[in-house]
C-alpha cells in the first residue's frame, strides 16, 4: 500500500515538474549521484537536443544543456562551441552560471560570446565559422547553463546522437534527443548499442520521436577498444525526403542516397576544349583500358594538388571540373569529379565513390541509408579489376588505396543510383616489413651493417615521405630512429620507390655503429635482434577488461640478420630457437651458428579483427613472448 | 590610434596620393611578370640541394602616404618563389593578417605561377575569386590566396600592399625563413618626425646595411625622412633544434621601435626611450602598476596572511600558496592582467599577470619590499637591453627583495611553485624589477636544479626473477614537474607515470611522501617486481646492473649544431643500486669503473661497481653544472652523453660457485 502511494507521489511530482521552465529546477552540485562523480571532471546534468523538422526545407535545432564543472580539468568541457554556416543561423543564446548550491550567479554577457571564423594552416577556405561562448570563472565546483536555436537549412543532416561519447571525463545525468517531424513526413532512424527505445507522441499534427539516456558513468579508456559509437547507446537518425538549397533528394535508400549525389554532380562535367584534346592526345598510343586510366590519373596528379575548400550546399557540392582544369587545385569531391570527368573523355566510365576515411574508422553502418560519409574517391570498374583511385594525393601509387580508406564500404554514385560496395582489404602480406642485415661485429663491440629493407602497404605509407621530401638529414634521423641505431654513421643511402597495385618502398645503406655493444671485461653481450629494442607489450590498461579488442591492420615482418663474429674463444651462451601462434598471428625466431657467423631469421604474422574482451590477457602474453624472445642474448667469451 | 591625424593639417583640396613607387628611391630587383627562363629551368640549388622551395628574392618596402585623416603606412611585399618539390606546395599559399577591422586594409594582390610547358613559359594568374578573406575575430581579418596551377619546377610570385592608420608602426622582416631565401630586401623611408630605433639579429651578414637622409613629398610638401635600406644574400633555411629558447632569436631579423614623434608644428610626443619611461609606462596602467598596488580587496585578504612565525621563505611560501590556491591559472601568459581585482577574486580565474600581480600587492602589503619583474618567456625569446621594446616581454612575475639584498622571484602560476623558483618557462637569462626610479636588471638565474636521485636495493632470486625496493627523490625543477603530474589525479596519475617510465617493472605498491611540502623533496617508495631480470645461461648469470631504472638515452641525435644549447637549469642525475646476489653465485666479472667529462668539466659522469661479498654497489650519476653550452662545445657535450649511453650496455657476469 505505501508503495503505492510512494509511485503516486512520484507521478505527481514528475506532472507537476514537467511544465515548469529550466530556471526553477535547482542545480545544486549535490544533485549529483555520488557514482558520476567517479573520476569525472564535468558531469552534464541534462543535454535536451531538440530537432524540430519543419519541412522538406527547413529544420529548427534547439539545444539545452547543464553542465557542472567540478575542477579545473572540466572547465574545457564549460567551453560551447556552436557552428553554423551560409544554411544555417544561430540565435537566442543565452547562458546562466551558478554556483555549488545551485544559486544564480549571472547571465552570459555579450563579450564572452565570440564569432570565429574556421581558416586553418590546412584549410584555405571555409564557410563555417563558430560561437565561442564560455563563462570566465573557476570557483569550483560550479554549473553553466546554455540555450540556443538554430534555424538550418543544412536538410541532409539530422541528429547523430552518442551521450557520452566525447570524453572520458565527462559523465551523463540525462540526455534527450527529441525529433519532431511533420505528419507527412516519417523519421528515419537507427538504434544502437542496447539504447532505450523510442517513445513516440504527438504534437498537434506532429510526431515526437524521443529517447532518453541517463547516469551514463565515466568508463576508463582501455587500450584496442572499438570506438565509443560501437558499444555506447545512441541514435542515428537521417530523412527520407528533403529540400537543400534547392535540391530535393531521398536517403530511404542507398541507391536514392546516390541519386542525390548524381543531382549535385549533374552539368558540372564540361571541360575545356584544350584539356580534352590534350587528354585524348596522352592515351591515344595507350592500348589497353588501364594504361589509359593510368595515363590519366598521372595527368591529374601532375596537374593538381589537394586544398581544403568546404563550400557550398552543405560542403556536398564538388567545384565544376572546369574549375579544377583552370586552377590546378580542389578539395577530395573536386578532384574526383575532375578526374571522372576526364576519364569521360576518353570513354572511360567511372564512379564518384562516397566514403568515410580515416586509419582505425569503425565501418558506416550499411543497414541505415545517410550521409556517413567524410570523403571522396573514384571507382572505375574494369572486367577484371575495379580500379580506385585516391585523388588527393599528388605521389599515391596508381590504384593503391591505403588503410586511410582500404576494408569498407563505399557508395558508388552510378547512372542508376547508389551502389554499396566494399573497398578491398590490406593482407599481412600486403603490410609487410622485410629486412636483410649483414654486420660485421668488432671485438670493441662497434659494428658495420650493410641493410636492405623494404616497407610495403601500409608501411610504405609510413617511409614514402621521405622519398618525396628527399631531404638526406630528415631521411638520417628517421633511419636511426626507425631502424634503432642509436646515433650510427649511415652512408650509401639509397631510397626506391616500386609503384605496384600494393607499393613498397625499398631502403638500402650501410651503418656503422661506433657501439652496439660494448665489451665487458672479457666478454662481449650481443642482442642479434636488433630491431626491437623497445617491447610491443600493450599497457593492460584499467582491470578488468571489458570492452571488446579490435586490432585494425593484417601486419607482418620478415628479418634475417646475419653476423659476423670476432674471434672468440668460446661461445658462453646461445639465444634458443622460439616458435608459437595464437589467434592473434604466428611468431618465430631461430638462430644458426656457423662458425663465427651467426644466422638470425625471425617472421612475425599479426591478423586484423575484433576479439571478445577476455580475450585481452592473451594478446599481451603473446606480445610479452615475443619481447622476450627478442630481449635473448649471446655471449661471446673473447 | 594615429599620431599624425592629430597634427591636423589644413588641407584646403582634396589630398594627392602620390604613386608609392614615385617615393621610393630604389627598384626592385625583380619586376612582376619578368621571370628569367633560368629560374623556370633550375632544378637544384647549391645553397641547399635538399630544400622543397627557395624564395627566390623577397622584397618589401615600406612609405608613409598622405590622407586628410592623417598619415598611413604603405608596406609593399613581392615575393617569388621556385618551388622544388611537392612538399614545398605549402609556399604557394600566403596568409597575412590586417588588424582593427578598418584600420588596415589590403590592396593590389597579384599572383602568378609560371611554368614550362613544351620550353615555353605558362603563365597562369591568380584570380581575385581564390583570394578568401576571413574575418577571425573582431580584432583580426585573415587574408589568404592560393596560385594555381603549381606544379614541382614551377615559379610562382606574388605581391600585395597593406595600408594601415598605424603610422608609428613598421613591420619586422624576416630574412629567414623555414626554407633557403637567396635574396632578402626591405626599404624603409619615414620622415624624420617619427624616430624610430632599430634592433637586427641573426647569424647571417647583410649584403647591404645602410641609413641615408632622404625626403618625402607628403601633401604638396617635401617632408626630410630617413630611408633604411637593408639586404641578406644567401640565407639558409633555418630550423628547430632540441634544447632551444625559440628559433626566433635566431632568425635574421630587424625590427623598428618608435622612440618618439616629433611633428613640425605640433606636439611630440616621447615613446619608451629609457628603461625608466617604460617602467613609468607600466605603472601607470590599469591592467598593470594598479593591479600591483595593494587595495581594498587585497587589505581584506591580509590579515589572514600576517606573519607570525618568524621564517621569511615559510611565510612567503605561505603568501604563494594563498595565492595558487585562491586563483586558477588559466594558461594564458601575459605581461597584462585581463581583469578588475574584483572580477578575478570573483571569478578566481585568470591569466599569469592577473595572478602574480595580485601577489606583488598582497607582498606590498604585508610590508615586503615587493616588485614586479617582467621578462620574455622561453618561447618568445630573448630580450635586448639595449632595446627599449615594451612588447619583447610578456611575463611578469613577483620579486621580493630579501635582507640580503637579493631579489627573490615568486610565480603562482604553478601550484607547488615554490619561492624562489620560478616555472621552467621563465628561465630565460633577464628580467627587470618594475619599480618607479629603482627599476633594475637582474639575471634569472633558477636557485633550484633538475635534481632526480634514486636509491634503489635489488634482490635478485635464484631463477633470475628480481624484487626491487627503490626510493625516488625528486628535488627543484624536478619535483615541480612530479607535483603537477601528482597534484591532478594523485595515486592514478603517478600509477600511470611509472608505468610509462618503468616497463619492465610490475610495481607491486608505491607510496609518496612530500607532495604538498614545498620546503621536502617529492619522494616515491616503490615496491616491484622484475621477471626475467637477468638472463641465466648454464653456470653463468649475466646482470644489466641498471635494471631498466636509468635512462641513458643521448638526447642529442644530430651531429652538429648551429645555435647554443640552452637547457635553462643545472641537472644532478643520481642513482645508486645496491644489488644484493642470489646464494651459489660469486662475481667472475665487473664493469670498469669510468668517468667522463667535458673539457671545461661542467659535464661530469661517473660510472662505478664495487664487489663486497654478496653485494654489488652500483653507482651512476651524471652532472651538468651550467646551463648554457655555445655551438662550438657541441661536440664535447655529446660525447659525454654517447659515453653514459655505451657505458650502459656493460653487464656483471656471476658464476655458480
Amino acid at each position: 500500500m505505501m508503495f503505492t502511494t510512494r509511485l503516486l507521489i512520484a507521478l505527481l511530482w514528475t506532472c507537476l515538474v514537467i511544465p515548469l521552465s529550466a530556471q526553477t529546477v535547482v542545480w545544486n552540485v549535490q544533485g549529483i549521484p555520488e557514482k558520476l562523480k567517479e573520476n569525472a571532471h564535468a558531469v552534464i546534468r541534462t543535454d535536451e537536443n531538440l530537432l524540430i523538422v519543419k519541412n522538406e526545407g527547413a529544420l529548427t535545432r534547439k539545444k539545452h544543456i547543464v553542465m557542472t564543472i567540478l575542477d579545473e580539468d572540466g572547465l574545457k568541457y564549460g567551453h560551447l562551441y556552436i557552428d553554423y554556416n551560409k544554411l544555417s543561423k544561430v540565435t537566442d543564446l543565452e547562458g546562466v552560471l551558478y554556483d555549488a548550491a545551485g544559486n544564480k550567479l549571472r547571465k552570459l554577457k555579450k563579450e564572452e560570446i565570440n564569432d570565429i571564423g574556421n581558416v586553418t594552416a590546412s584549410n584555405l577556405f571555409d564557410d563555417y565559422r563558430y560561437k565561442s561562448v564560455q563563462f570566465g570563472y573557476a570557483n569550483f565546483p560550479f554549473t553553466v547553463e546554455f540555450t540556443y536555436e538554430v534555424s538550418d537549412k543544412k536538410t541532409a543532416f539530422y541528429e547523430r546522437w552518442f551521450p557520452g561519447e566525447d570524453a572520458e571525463d565527462v559523465s551523463v545525468q540525462t540526455s534527450t534527443l527529441r525529433i519532431e517531424m511533420p505528419a507527412n513526413m516519417p523519421l528515419r532512424y537507427k538504434e544502437l548499442n542496447n539504447v532505450a527505445p523510442v517513445e513516440k507522441s504527438q504534437n498537434g499534427t506532429n510526431t515526437v520521436y524521443t529517447w532518453k539516456v541517463s547516469d551514463i558513468p565515466i568508463k576508463a579508456s582501455e587500450p584496442y577498444a572499438p570506438a565509443w559509437s560501437q558499444r555506447g547507446p545512441g541514435v542515428w537518425t537521417a530523412p527520407a525526403t528533403f529540400e537543400m538549397d534547392g535540391y530535393k533528394g531521398d536517403f530511404s535508400t542507398w541507391q536514392k542516397v546516390g541519386e542525390f549525389d548524381n543531382l549535385l554532380n549533374k552539368g558540372r562535367e564540361t571541360l575545356p576544349s584544350n584539356v580534352i584534346s590534350e587528354i585524348q592526345t596522352l592515351v591515344k598510343s595507350e592500348t589497353s583500358q588501364e594504361a589509359k586510366v593510368k595515363k590519366v590519373y598521372e595527368y591529374l596528379q601532375q596537374h593538381t594538388r589537394y586544398i581544403s575548400i568546404q563550400l557550398g550546399i552543405g560542403g556536398l557540392q564538388p567545384f565544376e571540373a572546369a574549375v579544377v582544369a583552370d586552377k590546378g587545385y580542389g578539395d577530395c569531391k573536386a578532384l574526383s569529379f575532375f578526374t571522372k570527368a576526364l576519364l569521360k573523355t576518353v570513354g572511360i566510365e567511372s564512379h564518384y565513390a562516397s566514403i568515410k576515411a580515416g586509419e582505425a574508422t569503425a565501418d558506416i553502418l550499411t543497414d541505415f541509408p545517410a550521409q556517413q560519409f567524410n570523403h571522396v574517391i573514384l571507382c572505375v570498374p574494369m572486367p577484371k579489376d575495379t580500379i580506385w583511385l585516391e585523388c588527393t594525393s599528388q605521389t599515391n601509387p596508381f590504384g593503391y588505396l591505403s588503410n586511410f580508406t582500404a576494408n569498407r564500404h563505399t557508395l558508388l554514385a552510378t547512372p542508376s543510383g547508389g551502389v554499396l560496395v566494399k573497398t578491398p582489404a590490406l593482407s599481412a602480406k600486403d603490410n609487410q616489413v622485410s629486412r636483410k642485415v649483414k654486420m660485421e661485429l668488432g671485438a670493441d663491440g662497434s659494428a658495420k651493417a650493410k641493410i636492405d629493407a623494404n616497407f610495403k602497404g601500409i608501411f610504405y605509407d609510413d617511409v614514402v615521405g621521405l622519398i618525396h621530401e628527399n631531404n638526406q638529414e630528415k631521411t638520417t634521423t628517421s633511419l636511426l630512429k626507425s631502424f634503432y641505431l642509436g646515433n650510427a654513421q649511415l652512408s650509401k643511402i639509397a631510397l626506391q620507390e616500386n609503384r605496384d597495385k600494393i607499393p613498397s618502398v625499398q631502403i638500402a645503406f650501410d651503418a656503422d655503429l661506433k657501439k652496439l655493444t660494448s665489451p665487458s671485461g672479457s666478454r662481449l653481450f650481443v642482442t642479434p635482434s636488433i630491431f626491437y629494442k623497445e617491447d610491443g607489450v600493450p599497457s593492460s590498461g584499467s582491470e578488468p577488461r571489458t570492452m571488446d579488442v579490435e586490432l585494425f591492420n593484417n601486419i607482418s615482418y620478415n628479418d634475417e640478420i646475419e653476423i659476423q663474429l670476432p674471434t672468440y674463444q668460446a661461445v658462453e651462451a646461445l639465444p634458443t630457437d622460439v616458435s608459437f601462434m595464437s589467434k592473434f598471428g604466428t611468431f618465430q625466431v631461430k638462430y644458426q651458428l656457423q662458425g663465427t657467423k651467426l644466422l638470425l631469421t625471425r617472421k612475425f604474422t599479426r591478423n586484423n579483427g575484433k576479439y571478445k574482451a577476455s580475450d585481452f590477457q592473451e594478446l599481451i602474453d603473446f606480445y610479452k613472448k615475443i619481447s622476450k624472445a627478442d630481449r635473448a642474448q649471446m655471449v661471446l667469451k673473447l | 590610434m594615429n599620431y599624425f591625424s592629430a597634427l591636423r593639417f589644413k588641407a584646403f583640396f582634396i589630398a594627392l596620393i602620390f604613386s608609392i613607387n614615385g617615393l621610393i628611391a630604389q627598384k626592385s630587383p625583380i619586376k612582376f611578370g619578368d621571370v628569367p627562363i633560368t629560374d623556370l629551368e633550375t632544378k637544384v640549388y647549391s645553397i641547399d640541394s635538399s630544400a622543397s622551395a627557395v624564395i627566390l628574392c623577397d622584397y618589401a618596402t615600406l612609405t608613409y602616404v598622405y590622407y586628410p585623416s592623417g598619415l598611413k603606412t604603405m608596406f609593399t611585399h613581392h615575393r617569388r618563389v621556385k618551388i622544388l618539390k611537392k612538399s614545398g606546395y605549402d609556399w604557394a599559399t600566403f596568409e597575412t593578417i590586417t588588424r582593427g577591422g578598418t584600420q588596415e586594409s589590403i590592396l593590389g594582390v597579384k599572383g602568378a605561377t609560371y611554368r614550362l610547358v613544351g620550353g615555353k613559359v605558362q603563365v597562369d594568374k591568380l584570380e581575385k575569386a581564390a583570394i578568401f578573406e576571413n574575418k577571425s575575430d573582431k580584432n583580426f581579418t585573415s587574408h589568404k590566396f592560393t596560385l594555381p596551377n603549381v606544379q614541382e619546377g614551377s615559379v610562382i610570385e606574388f605581391t600585395y600592399q597593406i595600408q594601415s592608420n598605424y603610422d608609428t608602426e613598421i613591420p619586422t622582416w624576416r630574412f629567414q625563413h623555414s626554407i633557403p631565401t637567396l635574396w632578402s630586401e626591405y626599404w624603409v623611408n619615414a620622415p624624420n618626425f617619427y624616430v624610430f630605433r632599430l634592433h637586427t639579429q641573426g647569424y647571417e651578414p647583410f649584403a647591404i646595411s645602410k641609413q641615408e637622409k632622404s625626403s618625402l613629398m607628403l601633401e604638396g610638401s617635401s617632408y626630410e625622412s630617413t630611408e633604411y635600406h637593408l639586404a641578406v644574400k644567401n640565407a639558409p633555411a633555418i630550423k628547430e633544434e632540441p634544447y632551444t629558447t625559440t628559433i626566433e632569436d635566431f632568425t635574421a631579423k630587424i625590427q623598428f621601435e618608435i622612440a618618439a614623434y616629433v611633428p613640425p608644428n605640433g606636439i611630440s610626443k616621447n615613446f619608451s626611450l629609457t628603461w625608466e619611461n617604460l617602467d613609468e609606462a607600466l605603472l601607470g596602467y590599469d591592467s598593470f602598476g594598479k593591479l600591483a598596488k595593494p587595495d581594498g580587496a587585497v587589505r581584506d585578504i591580509v590579515p589572514y596572511l600576517k606573519n607570525t612565525g618568524s621564517d621569511t621563505l615559510a611565510h612567503l611560501n605561505k603568501v604563494l600558496d594563498y595565492v595558487q590556491k585562491t586563483v586558477l591559472w588559466n594558461g594564458d601568459a601575459s605581461m597584462y592582467g585581463s581583469n578588475t581585482r574584483k572580477k578575478l577574486l570573483e571569478s578566481k580565474l585568470g591569466n599569469s599577470a592577473d595572478l602574480n600581480l595580485l601577489l606583488v600587492a598582497i607582498l606590498k602589503e604585508l610590508k615586503y619590499e615587493a616588485q614586479p619583474l617582467i621578462l620574455s618567456t622561453r618561447n618568445h625569446g630573448m630580450v635586448n637591453e639595449s632595446q627599449v621594446l615594451e612588447k619583447r616581454f610578456n611575463y611578469v612575475v613577483a620579486g621580493v627583495l630579501m635582507p640580503n639584498q637579493q631579489w627573490l622571484l615568486l610565480d603562482a602560476t604553478e601550484p607547488m611553485c615554490k619561492a624562489g623558483s620560478v616555472p621552467f618557462r621563465c628561465l630565460n637569462q633577464q628580467g627587470r624589477i618594475v619599480a618607479s626610479g629603482t627599476g633594475e636588471w637582474i639575471e634569472i638565474t633558477p636557485k633550484e636544479k633538475y635534481t632526480f636521485a634514486q636509491s634503489v636495493l635489488v634482490n635478485i632470486k635464484a631463477n633470475g626473477d628480481a624484487e626491487i625496493k627503490g626510493d625516488l627523490l625528486f628535488q627543484g625543477y624536478a619535483a615541480m614537474s612530479m607535483r603537477k603530474v601528482y597534484q591532478k589525479e594523485g595515486d592514478k596519475a603517478l600509477s600511470e607515470y611509472l608505468k610509462k617510465e618503468y616497463p619492465n617493472l610490475q610495481i607491486k605498491s608505491f607510496k609518496v611522501t612530500g607532495q604538498s611540502k614545498y620546503e621536502e623533496a617529492f619522494a616515491i617508495s616503490i615496491d616491484a617486481e622484475v621477471s626475467e631480470a637477468v638472463n641465466i645461461v648454464g653456470e653463468r648469470m649475466y646482470i644489466k646492473p641498471s635494471f631498466g631504472l636509468i635512462d641513458t638515452e643521448n638526447p642529442f641525435h644530430n651531429k652538429d649544431r648551429k645555435f647554443p644549447v640552452n637547457f635553462g637549469y643545472l641537472q644532478d642525475d643520481l642513482s645508486t643500486i645496491m644489488i644484493n646476489l642470489p646464494d651459489g653465485y660469486v662475481v667472475e666479472e665487473l664493469p670498469k669503473s669510468v668517468k667522463a667529462l667535458t673539457p671545461d668539466k661542467m659535464v661530469n659522469y661517473t660510472y662505478q661497481l664495487f664487489a663486497n661479498g654478496n653485494q654489488v654497489a652500483f653507482m651512476n650519476k651524471l652532472f651538468v653544472k651550467k646551463n648554457y653550452f655555445y655551438a662550438e662545445e657541441y661536440h664535447d657535450l655529446r660525447q659525454v652523453f654517447d659515453f653514459v649511453e655505451q657505458r650502459n650496455l656493460q653487464q656483471i657476469v656471476l658464476k655458480k660457485k
